[in-house]
């Protein structure tokens, strides 16, 4: 077999340089299928088993071939390999088109690439490997846009685009391959600052351009549509950011900060879910929702940096008054208030918020009320057998509330992480038996209890409460924070005009029933879990608590990090954008981006210019300048004078080409041994030099 | 007829004759290659997906690809830039010979202030113009392209060779200059025509027997005619006699450097004619070139006789060189 490939290869390549030049370029190719799994390597890590195998076997296929052990395969086996690769691809994903499909078929592409490349020579094959490679690449963004994947991505343009240039080095050249290292550590030195004005001034159309297929694998992250025993208790576990906010001014109270999620409306007396949003309003990019919201109270304005969760919520403080963002396309406020995007946050989402903490809400509909009235049949007996009781014995919707309230008061509720698992009639059992939950337990409880004593009601879900990052001045809202309340009804009627008031059952809870693990902050259970410090009992108690300030330090730089490149890399926009023209003192039009563009890259041009001619002068001293100047003047008018020439050589041929000039040559050459080789500096000679090396002017001759 | 073609035709027009070539910003030409176009798309793709995707990361990847798209076509026309080409001495050679032209590349002196330590030019192909022009993509058998590297400050040579089809002074064809580096985005060429000193000697006939007329002014033959054959005495050495014949015995008895004089037994001296010979033109130059190198060979003492030049009785590599000069350039405009 080997020998036949030999055979064929020399009658292949009818000159024997094309052989050589093979071999020689070999250690580029060995190194083809290396940076190329690399380069799918992130895609590779969330592939199935199937197109991982393919990948690794045809990539090392062809390094066997690289280091002569086996031949490519012919266009027979070619044929099958694309058969095996659809085959596989239709087996994982059907025949959906989906990102995730799209982009195991472009790895699988680039693959098979590497299996047609005939010979050094092919530089169609080559470079569509390489240019594919550039776009595997980026499509690593659309998962994920953290500094580590940035300089993973940036890396490895760099090693592609050195590799490019390796290639277009042919091997039959004398000077070796390192040699141009430097040229292209230069190439991205000087497109750097390009990429840099672009960035900044290249007008930012908001997309987006086309819809997109949603990707149903890819599963969400945080509070969902659903709720049961349990569903929010295991978020809290769950030290993830949910998002970032950036108060203008200091934030709210501690008793407002509840961020605003899914509202939960059915319920079959275990699970919770709720129906298909309606919009209260139109679709509009940016709102003024004041009308909707009768809001009293100071407006608190802050940026919510929303990281993906691939589901619709977006997060803000009740109530939010008007909403602001570029990023986000067509989002809206449900007629239960929620404030939800048209698709799917697949990415890290900024939007700009004004809320009134103080508000209330009194429109709804009738279907609104009857729907959180409903009580499931046959759940929950000894619930709705309370309720009803308090329906009876208490005259106002107020009272049946305080009543309620004052249930999980005076009774011996615990607040737990950890309560017991509920199944059927979740409700009876923790009202009546177990008495120690967590906030969905609370929350599910109440509103069965109010749904039961005739007031409307409704679970609320989304997150309470926010963590400083004492190094970025910001703060942190993280799947810990995930909490569940109640929201009931109290008219807009003659008798009281309140409408939708929020209640936390949780809140009622003494601080001596609430267990120790949910004071526990998630920065400390994390400073002893993820420290792996066993109890570290030699360290002092003063010791541990500056090892544990250190620590916190730590981690909040490295999130402040985090926040500063999701603040202003990720999240440069259009709005970001205009703020910038705005500081720069332009107005933020696109007139202005063209002119800034245009302006910026001609003052990068001549940026270059300057440090060139700078390390020019730096490099050479002014004699040696001149003299290298009359130089260049001889051979441009038709001379070829080498640097290695003596001035003695250069004078004669000189005077030989241009006897009219006899005399000048004679004299700069005689000056300029004069300077060189004179003991003592003389200045005059040197301004002699200078004036007769600029008014030399050969004529030119073929 | 394909653009590239007729733009690289029209340029050839342009091309002047030069002992040396320097390139300039203004003689180089730079344009995109096939790949470089693909590359633009590409970079223009990805830009619309950063648009569509509303992605930083993917905008700022679209922006430094273009970034490096612009300065590698800079970087392009840089690595040509004051390269200086010329042809050193050519060795003349019978027509139909393939000829071999040294071509010296080096980098001229003003390029030495840019970067001292590192202005290496890379991969600079060479060509001639009409192979490029007449099959851009088929390399003929003659003349492949050649590549080369340049080093700042030392000289390449890069032996040029090419088909003879007439007698007389070659001209070289145009050469076209390119190179692809960095990245083969961009291809950056241009055309020179250089001067050579190169003659092609008429092409040698066959053997024939040719009885030519003795020197009539020849001074004695035999005893004092100076051979190879026969040992007959020293002589004091002159520069340009055969080392071999040196008596280095003597030298080394320091007796000053002597040399061995022998007397030739065919030593012959005698005219070749134009007249003497029949046919045309090129038959009698060739026939007359046959005669000249048989001549030399044989150690014969020789001058030449055609209309319009007459060479003296004389031998020697230099007046071999002369006499088949005069044949190749007779009647040569």
């Amino acid at each position: 077999m080997l020998r036949f490939f030999k055979a064929r290869f020399i009658k292949d390549s009818s000159l024997r340089s094309k052989q050589a030049a093979f071999k020689n370029l070999m250690s580029l190719h060995t190194l083809l299928p290396v940076i190329l799994f690399i380069i799918l390597l992130p895609h590779l890590t969330s592939a199935s088993v199937f197109i991982l195998a393919y990948i690794i076997s045809i990539l090392l296929w062809f390094t066997l071939h690289t280091l002569g052990i086996i031949p490519l395969p012919g266009k027979f086996i070619r044929f099958i390999l694309v058969l095996i690769a659809l085959l596989i691809l239709v087996m994982n994903y059907g025949f959906l088109f989906s990102q995730k499909a799209s982009l195991s078929l472009l790895s699988i592409m680039v693959c098979l690439k590497l299996m047609e490349i005939q010979n050094e020579l092919d530089r169609r094959n080559i470079f569509l490997i390489f240019f594919l490679g550039y776009f595997i690449l980026i499509t690593h963004f659309l998962h994920s846009q953290d500094i580590i994947l940035s300089l993973f991505v940036l890396t490895n343009i760099i090693i592609l685009t050195l590799m490019l240039s390796a290639f277009n080095r042919k091997p039959q050249t004398s000077l070796p391959l390192y040699d141009s290292f430097y040229l292209i550590g230069r190439l991205f030195v000087k497109a750097l600052p390009i990429a840099i004005i672009l960035f900044l001034f290249f007008p930012r159309i908001p997309g987006p351009l086309w819809s997109l297929p949603e990707d149903g694998q890819s599963s969400s992250t945080g509070l969902s549509d659903k709720m049961y025993p349990g569903s929010v208790s295991n978020l809290v576990d769950s030290n993830k950011i949910a998002f970032r906010v950036d108060f203008q001014g200091p934030p709210p109270p501690a008793d407002k900060l509840y961020w605003r999620g899914p509202v939960l409306n059915e319920t079959d007396g275990f699970l919770w879910s709720q129906q298909k949003p309606q919009a209260l309003t139109s679709q509009i990019s940016e709102k003024d929702l004041t009308g909707l919201i009768k809001n009293r109270g100071k407006a608190v304005s802050y940026t919510v940096t929303l990281e993906p969760h691939q589901q619709k919520w977006l997060f803000a403080l009740e109530m939010p008054s008007r909403v602001q963002g570029t990023t986000i396309k067509g989002f809206y406020l449900s007629t239960d208030f929620q404030l939800l995007n048209k698709t799917n946050i697949y990415q890290l989402t900024q939007y700009q918020v004004t809320s009134s903490t103080q508000f209330i809400l009194n429109q709804v509909s009738k279907n609104e009320l009857q729907s959180a009235l409903k009580f499931p049949q046959a759940s929950n007996p000894r619930t709705y057998k309370l309720g009803k009781t308090w329906q009876q014995s208490l005259s106002s919707k107020q009272e049946i509330v305080s009543a309620g309230l004052n249930y999980y008061k005076n009774m011996p509720f615990y607040y737990t992480k950890k309560p017991d698992t509920m199944l059927d009639n979740p409700s009876d059992e923790f009202l009546f038996d177990k008495k120690r939950g967590f906030c969905e337990h609370y929350a599910s409880s109440f509103v069965l209890l109010m749904r039961a004593a005739g007031v409307p009601a409704r679970v609320v879900t989304g997150y309470q409460g926010i963590e400083k990052n004492e190094v970025g001045d910001y703060y942190v809202v993280r799947q810990s924070n995930a909490h569940a309340w109640a929201e009931v009804w109290l008219g807009n009627d003659a008798f009281s005009k309140k409408g939708w008031v929020r209640v936390d059952p949780t809140a009622m809870i003494p601080p001596e029933r609430i267990e120790a693990d949910i004071f526990q902050t998630n920065l400390e259970r994390l400073s002893f879990s993820s420290l792996n410090i066993p109890d570290l009992p030699r360290l002092s108690a003063q010791q541990k608590t500056s090892l544990y300030n250190f620590y916190k330090q730590l981690k909040q730089s490295i999130d402040n990090l985090k926040h500063s490149w999701n603040n202003w890399i990720l999240g440069y926009d259009q709005t970001k954008q205009n703020l910038l023209l705005k500081l720069m003192g332009f107005s933020a039009n696109w007139q202005t981006l063209i002119f800034l563009l245009i302006g910026s890259m001609a003052g990068l041009f001549i940026l270059f210019q300057i440090i060139y001619f700078f390390r020019l002068y730096q490099q050479t001293d002014k004699v040696y300048q001149y003299y290298l100047k009359f130089i260049h003047k001889l051979n441009h008018a038709g001379l070829s004078v080498q640097l290695n020439e003596g001035p003695e050589a250069v004078k004669h041929q000189a005077i030989k080409q241009f006897p009219e000039h006899k005399i000048i040559i004679l004299s700069i050459i005689d000056h300029y041994i004069q300077i060189r080789y004179a003991s003592q500096k003389n200045k005059d000679l040197i301004m002699q030099f200078i004036t007769q090396v600029k008014q030399f002017k050969p004529l030119h001759k073929r | 007829m394909d653009i590239s073609v007729k733009l690289q035709n029209w340029l050839l027009k342009r091309v002047s004759h030069k002992d040396s070539a320097l390139l300039t910003s203004k003689s180089i030409y730079i344009l995109p290659t096939k790949e470089g176009i693909i590359y633009a798309v590409l970079v223009i793709l990805i830009l619309s997906a950063a648009i569509n995707f509303n992605n930083s990361l993917i905008f700022f990847c679209a922006f430094l690809m273009a970034g490096i798209g612009i300065i590698s076509m800079h970087m392009t026309q840089q690595n040509l830039l004051n390269l200086q080409f010329s042809i050193a001495h050519v060795t003349p050679v019978f027509c139909c010979q393939n000829i071999s032209l040294p071509l010296v590349i080096s980098q001229s002196a003003a390029d030495s202030i840019q970067r001292k330590n590192n202005s290496a030019k890379y991969s600079i192909a060479i060509q001639f113009s009409h192979q490029q022009a007449l099959n851009p993509s088929q390399s003929s058998d003659i003349f492949l392209q050649k590549l080369t590297d340049v080093r700042y400050g030392e000289q390449t040579l890069l032996p040029l060779s090419s088909p003879t089809t007439q007698r007389g002074p070659f001209e070289l064809p145009p050469l076209t200059i390119s190179t692809l580096y960095p990245l083969g985005l961009f291809r950056a060429w241009t055309n020179i025509q250089l001067n050579n000193d190169a003659v092609i000697y008429p092409r040698p006939s066959k053997k024939f027997n040719h009885v030519p007329q003795s020197g009539s002014n020849s001074e004695g033959q035999g005893a004092k005619g100076r051979g190879f054959d026969d040992f007959s005495g020293f002589k004091s050495y002159q520069p340009g006699e055969s080392l071999k014949h040196i008596h280095w015995k003597a030298y080394a008895r320091e007796q000053g450097l002597l040399s061995k004089t022998f007397s030739g037994g065919n030593n012959h001296e005698y005219w070749l004619d134009w007249n003497e010979l029949s046919g045309d033109i090129e038959r009698r130059l060739s026939q007359l070139c046959r005669l000249i190198i048989d001549a030399e060979d044989q150690g014969d003492r020789y001058g030449l006789i055609i209309p319009g030049s007459t060479i003296n009785i004389s031998q020697g590599q230099l007046h071999q060189h002369q006499c088949l000069k005069a044949l190749a350039l007779y009647q040569v405009y």
